[in-house]
């Protein structure tokens, strides 16, 4: 009797540390995860349309987005009123006549990084990476394909890219007395700031 | 016919002008108009977590002016930004300056009042064109 009781006490002791251990590896392996993720509520945004006629220029300092470096998924978003234009009327027909942001008022973006395992947030250095995925915006969504560099900079990450996208893929109409001032292509670009995800 | 000449010209020197001062027209600014509706950062995002079209209604374009303690100011590259505490670890209320020299003297803390136009919520309720009031 005395035995039995000895045994389950030297038992349960075992247990208790080895549930300890088994929790430790379990909250160890979860925040190394976690720790995979970086994020910005605070990216740049800007578009850029070229024509002899008229340049016009906006930007948004206000984009989200999440990076997991364990999958490569990438998510972006941005709201279409917090693109400021300098002129106020140009800001009212992007607004109202051409992204119609009360109705549609965000633009998405989901994609993927090609090479996202040679992105070592471990150590100082810059890639190129190709990011391809879904852009949402005016109700439309298309495949985008466009090249980023990607900076590691003291355990953070800063993104850069360049593309374009077509005016008439998103089925933004613009009027005949208009059209030779903006461009059909408009030049967007992305910089972003991310930042560790600490849970 | 030398009237009617006229009259076309006095038309088209008019609508040159309005065409003019259309376009050149400056911004609505939040300095100097008053809110179209005064609300705490907290009821804020909760009218937004709870519905967000619902709340885009009632306050995407407004002018809306909030007071609350500043939880970071964010570094950014053009003009300048901060966050507002909300109450919630998540989501809270940013807001955007035009101008690199706007909240110079405020810093993480602070209580503040603001008025700037909603744009609308992603992670957060972001208020673009802000200006500071005085409390």
């Amino acid at each position: 009797m005395a035995f039995r009781l000895f045994a389950s006490i030297i038992l349960n002791k075992y247990l208790m540390k080895h549930s300890f251990l088994i929790a430790a590896i379990f909250f160890l392996s979860a925040s190394a995860s976690f720790g995979q993720r970086y994020f910005t509520k605070t990216g740049y945004v800007s578009f850029y349309s070229d024509t002899p006629i008229e340049k016009i220029e906006a930007h948004n300092k206000s984009a989200n987005c999440v990076l997991d470096l364990n999958t490569g998924k990438l998510e972006f978003g941005v709201l279409i009123k917090g693109f400021q234009f300098e002129k106020a009327l140009m800001q009212e027909h992007f607004n109202e006549n051409y992204l119609e942001s009360d109705k549609y008022p965000k633009a998405l973006f989901k994609g993927q990084i090609d090479n996202y395992s040679k992105i070592d947030d471990t150590k100082n250095g810059k890639i190129t990476c190709k990011i391809s995925g879904d852009l949402t915006m005016h109700g439309i969504t298309k495949k985008i394909t466009t090249d980023a560099e990607i900076v590691v900079n003291n355990g953070k990450i800063e993104a850069e890219s360049q593309f374009n996208i077509l005016v008439a893929d998103y089925n933004i109409s613009i009027p005949s007395l208009v059209k030779d001032q903006i461009a059909k292509s408009v030049k967007v670009n992305v910089r972003l700031n991310l930042e560790q995800l600490k849970m | 016919m030398k009237k009617y000449i006229f009259y076309f010209l006095l038309l088209a020197i008019f609508g040159a002008g309005f065409g003019f001062y259309k376009y050149n027209q400056p911004h609505k600014e939040t300095s100097g108009n008053k809110p179209d509706i005064i609300i705490s950062p907290a009821e804020l995002l909760k009218a937004y977590e709870s519905d967000e079209s619902a709340a885009d209604k009632t306050y995407l374009d407004k002018i809306i002016e909030t007071e609350g303690t500043v939880k970071a100011i964010n570094e950014i590259e053009m003009g300048s930004s901060l966050t507002l505490d909300s109450g919630s670890e998540l989501s809270s209320i940013i807001c955007e300056f035009e101008s690199k020299s706007a909240i110079l003297e405020i810093k993480e803390g602070d209580r503040v009042k603001i008025k700037g136009f909603c744009s609308g919520k992603l992670m957060d309720v972001i208020l673009v064109r802000c200006s500071l009031s005085k409390i």
